[in-house]
């Protein structure tokens, strides 16, 4: 059956099924912080007498579809008064509210789900809500808010080390996951080698992660959808807060738009900064005084009421990392990122997001002295998106939508510096285009049966100019007979494509479904299938990415990755909703993954397809949680049993390997407590497997040096990693303008030396103290972080 | 000019990281053919003496030197000549040979019942146009000293492969360092055809007055490069932060009896220039 018929078919449902509900009203409306003015997403609308609901969108709009008849409404969100207004429907009708938040803000903190029931309720399997709020309140490494270590608490996610950029999902790695600031993607979101986030807390409102049934609006990445959402600034007032932390210093400013002589503007905006300043510290030492080493993120957002039902949002995101050793080498890296958007309302059933945006991410290493060099390397992609939900009536929502990205990868330009001899080089650039479209449907069949359904065809068409290199049986990569050592292809000519022209195009359709039968009001079950492609991989061979690692196209030697992901999923309430349960068990199959032959050479190479293998994986996992939402005591307990095995000619014989992020047991407990207004507690311990390394067989004397001989890969582990950290909130007294609040951490608090490696070498040092040759191996483990205490303090105005 | 990031991550984490050494269990052990040595062709014509060590692997953890492999039969062929290897002392071979620029030679040992084969091709190498020290300062990564230095010029429009070793009072010097992937090798890909003014062949022979440095610079093939830098790349002790995990490093003999037991180590065949120095 092909993507046309099932369109057809999709709506001619649709259209009987509209037919059958006609004699309904439309209530819809916004829900804002009557405060901030901020919207409120997320929030909830119930209707009690027909135990209906709805949550409001990105844009806090909701939609209800009710017969006529006279109704009370209640309009709810965590952490603010809960508001009742009464209806009488009659006709369409706009109801927008305002609610005001709660006299002890984060009397209940949200961990997993904003709305009420919304586990049992969510069709979607695999899905995962973290709010800035609490995120805030959770220890941190050396002070700072870190909301990709926070969602690592999560089932499902982690990471391969304290110092390791990205984050892994259900047994992916961290390039498969699709991170999207308000819409944009970031290609790399960590600082110093990955140690912190690009995330600013303080711009940030909330985070969602897709690691299971991703929206059919969502494509490009084989594991999961992280939705960052910048939040608004207040439309009422100009505010501001700033926090010293041992790292760095924020600073956020906020105020309303064309507010003139009335209580609310018609937009708000909101600026933040962060700068780290280790650099300061390292130019004490005597050795480190021309040291530069320093990050920053500048982040924007503001939105404007263009009319009734216009609205044009704008976010921006610029960051850098600094890393310079006078005479020595420098190197930076940041990713910089810009969204426009713009919302209408079309009817209270039909609404809309155009959104144009662009993303970057660049680096450059220099080297000073007589082989001195500039290498800069950057990937750029501009963007333009339409998606339209269409409320089509109780029982279907519709979204729909298509997409297109163009993609300009310059893999570097190498240039001599100072009186250096090199010659300059430029890796050939490599352009594409990206495009989707999308048609999904959530169904609701009887008051406890929902699916949600939906379909993406995706493509990637390679352009020119470029010139693609032939080679004997169409082969980059051969394997040696006997060695097994894989050696470069023959060339035997090249193909030159003109500007715009056509080099590879791939396509793929995605069906995305998933269902959800409700048993009784406090629990669920579901079930959900999705497939997804993803077309630009990140090259890679260290064990955890790196910030100079270059994204690549598929192209005439590499086609897309695929994975096929089914799951089924248990969810319930107990004691109206203060304790939630959710378990889930998922299996992936993954095909065309990126492997690399053994001494790739990736940073300084025009043709990358003699580096490169394919392989297939397998990942499957069990994931439990169990969250305490309310009360002085909130917390969640999460624990995922789960294998990730990877397969690749040539590599352990042929047979399954552990990927490198492969890890059995993942248990993170973690627990915040309100002991007073003032005073808050929180505390996490995490226990998982340690990861998969290769230990050597034996070893060997060449050129003066001992070697080890490694065995089959992965095939042993790093000892257990186990953590347990705590963090106290102290709250200044309320003044007339000003709030302050004391964070104090302690990360790692029986000070666990937990092995980031375990390195095999031979000692370098004799008796002496001095560098030599000794013949002595020994194993040597390398820990990140001791017990680190820390403190920062915030300051609201 | 292959980068390492790992000194970034030294100066980054001294103040937090820890490196301890520790106890590991080691479960298998594999008995492995080793070969070292191979082909050298002396620019200058003066010597032909051909040098092959063969070993055996042993446990990790085995503190003792490897004892050498003695009753291996080795002879190399040039596709016209064979040349039959004798045994010395302590699994070294030697034979004389008079090489070409150019030929193709391949390795044949037989040890234990099992036949092993390499094969490897002559590149050129360009001469060593001067040689000097240079006093260099205390700094964060090395001790005051005299650095040896050599100037010499790349061959235009051909991919050429090099590597460096020094020997001072004529003892070859070699330490595990995590800069011997970027020093003791290099492409030319970046320099092709240009003159190399002021390469440091070792940065870490530290030489006083009166020393006698010998500095020999092989031109290698691309295999054989690449070769070298996994092997010092996994020998530079360190994490090697920005290197992939470490693995088997796949040399270029073949066991033609059994694929499963393939040898360690390489069969190099090399061009080399050398230039000697005593500082005053």
């Amino acid at each position: 059956m092909g993507l046309r018929s099932i369109i057809i078919i999709l709506f001619a449902t649709w259209g009987s099924l509209h037919q059958a509900f006609s004699q309904e009203y439309t209530l819809s409306g916004y829900l804002r912080d009557g405060q901030t003015g901020e919207d409120l997403i997320g929030a909830s609308v119930f209707v009690p007498a027909l135990s209906q609901g709805t949550t409001t969108d990105a844009f806090g709009f909701y939609t209800l579809s009710l017969p006529q008849g006279n109704y009370e409404l209640e309009f709810s969100y965590l952490g603010f008064e809960r508001v009742l207004r009464y209806v009488d429907l009659n006709t369409d009708t706009e109801l927008s509210v305002k609610l005001q938040e709660a006299s002890q803000a984060l009397t209940e903190v949200v961990v997993t789900a904003t709305v009420q029931d919304a586990n049992v309720q969510e069709t979607a399997l695999g899905v995962e809500k973290l709010n800035t709020d609490v995120v805030k309140q959770l220890p941190t490494i050396l002070g700072e808010v870190d909301i990709l270590k926070s969602i690592q608490l999560l089932p499902g996610v982690s990471s391969v080390g304290e110092g390791s950029s990205g984050f892994n999902v259900r047994g992916g790695s961290s390039d498969q996951n699709l991170v999207l600031l308000d819409g944009a993607t970031l290609y790399n979101p960590s600082h110093l080698l990955g140690f912190f986030s690009v995330f600013n807390a303080d711009a940030i409102e909330d985070v969602q992660l897709y690691k299971g049934s991703v929206p059919a609006r969502y494509g490009g990445r084989l594991s999961s959808v992280l939705e960052v959402n910048q939040r608004d600034g207040s439309n009422k007032e100009f505010k501001g807060s700033a926090a010293l932390g041992l790292i760095s210093s924020r600073i956020a400013l906020e105020g309303p738009l064309a507010k003139g002589d009335n209580a609310e503007g018609k937009g708000s905006w909101l600026i933040t900064g962060r700068r780290s300043y280790a650099d300061l510290f390292l130019r004490l030492t005597e050795d480190f005084n021309d040291t530069q080493l320093y990050f920053y993120d500048l982040n924007a957002r503001a939105n404007y009421q263009l009319g009734e039902n216009d609205r044009l949002y704008f976010s921006a995101y610029l960051g850098q990392d600094v890393f310079e050793l006078s005479d020595l080498f420098g190197t930076s890296w940041g990713n910089s990122a810009a969204t426009l958007r713009w919302n209408r309302i079309f009817s209270e059933s039909l609404s809309s997001n155009l959104s144009a945006t662009y993303s970057g991410y660049n680096y450059r290493l220099q080297s000073f002295g007589g082989t001195g060099f500039d290498w800069t390397s950057n990937i750029t992609n501009y963007s333009l998106k339409q998606d339209f939900n269409w409320f089509l009536n109780e029982k279907n929502s519709i979204n729909f939508g298509a997409e297109a990205t163009y993609y300009d990868f310059q893999p570097g330009e190498i240039s001599p510096t100072g009186e250096s001899t090199l010659n300059t080089i430029t890796y050939d650039p490599k352009y594409a285009l990206e495009f989707g479209i999308y048609l999904s449907n959530e169904q609701t069949i009887s008051d406890k049966l929902t699916l949600n359904y939906g379909l993406r065809f995706s493509g990637f068409n390679r352009l020119g100019n470029e010139t693609i290199l032939l080679y004997q049986n169409n082969e980059p990569v051969v394997q040696e007979p006997g060695t097994g050592t894989y050696l470069n292809g023959e060339v035997i000519g090249e193909r030159t494509y003109g500007s715009g022209e056509s080099i590879n195009l791939f396509t793929g359709l995605e069906p995305r479904v998933s269902a959800r039968y409700v048993i009784d009001d406090q629990s669920s079950i579901k079930a959900g299938y999705n497939r997804m492609y993803q077309y630009i991989h990140l090259i890679s061979n260290t064990t955890s990415a790196t910030p100079l690692d270059i994204w690549s196209p598929s192209g005439p030697y590499k086609g897309p990755q695929v994975s096929d992901q089914i799951g089924i999923g248990y969810a319930r309430n107990f004691n109206d909703n203060t304790y939630e349960f959710s378990a889930e068990v998922y299996y992936k199959w993954m095909n065309n993954l990126v492997d690399f032959v053994d001494g790739a050479e990736l940073t300084f190479n025009n043709n990358l397809e003699t580096e490169l293998l394919s392989g297939t994986g397998r990942a499957y996992g069990l994931e439990l949680q169990i969250s305490k939402t309310k009360g002085d005591f909130t917390g969640w307990i999460s624990y995922t049993l789960s294998r990730s095995e990877r397969l690749v000619e040539g590599i352990n014989n042929g047979e399954y390997y552990p990927a490198n992020f492969d890890k059995p047991h993942d248990l993170s407990l973690t627990g915040m407590y309100k002991l007073s207004d003032r005073w808050s507690f929180a505390a996490n311990f995490i226990y998982a497997t340690g990861q998969p390394v290769t230990y050597p067989t034996g070893r060997y004397s060449y050129s003066g040096l001992t070697v080890a001989n490694y065995g089959s890969r992965n095939q042993d582990r790093l000892p257990d990693y186990h953590r347990l950290d705590f963090s106290a909130t102290l709250k200044g007294k309320q003044r007339e303008r000003t709030q302050s609040q004391w964070v104090f951490s302690i990360y790692n608090a029986y000070n666990r030396m937990n092995a980031n490696s375990i390195f095999f070498q031979e000692r370098n040092t004799d008796a002496n103290g001095n560098e030599a040759t000794t013949g002595v191996t020994e194993a040597v483990r390398l820990s990140y972080f001791g017990i680190v205490p820390s403190v920062s303090y915030e300051i609201k105005f | 000019m292959k980068y390492n990031i790992s000194m970034l991550l030294i100066a980054l984490l001294s103040l937090t990281a820890c490196q301890d050494v520790v106890t590991v269990e080691i479960e298998n052990f594999e008995e492995l053919l080793v070969i070292e040595g191979g082909i050298t062709h002396r620019i200058d014509g003066t010597n032909n003496q051909q040098t092959i060590q063969l070993s055996k692997t042993s446990d990790f953890f085995d503190q003792n030197a490897n004892g050498g492999v003695e009753d291996a039969a080795v002879t190399v062929t040039d596709g016209s000549n064979f040349y039959d290897f004798e045994h010395i002392d302590n699994g070294i071979y030697i034979a004389d040979i008079s090489t070409r620029i150019g030929a193709t030679y391949t390795l044949n040992i037989e040890y234990n019942g099992q036949f092993y084969e390499a094969t490897e091709t002559l590149v050129d190498v360009p001469q060593i146009d001067s040689i000097y020290a240079v006093f260099e300062e205390e700094s964060i990564f090395a001790d005051e000293g005299y650095v040896t230095r050599i100037d010499t010029e790349d061959p235009a429009g051909q991919a050429n492969y090099y590597h460096w070793k020094v020997f001072k009072n004529g003892v070859f010097v070699i330490v595990p360092d995590l800069g011997n992937q970027t020093n003791l090798i290099a492409s030319d890909q970046f320099f092709d055809g240009q003159p190399l003014v002021g390469i440091e062949p070792n940065e870490e022979v530290l030489l006083e007055i009166g020393d006698e440095v010998r500095v020999e610079q092989h031109g290698i093939s691309e295999r054989y490069h690449n070769y070298l830098d996994q092997l010092l790349g996994q020998t530079g002790g360190g994490p090697g932060f920005g290197n992939p995990p470490p693995g088997r490093i796949k040399g270029n003999v073949v066991n033609a009896t059994d694929a499963a037991q393939a040898a360690v180590g390489y069969f190099a065949v090399t061009a080399v220039a050398e230039a000697t120095l005593v500082v005053e």
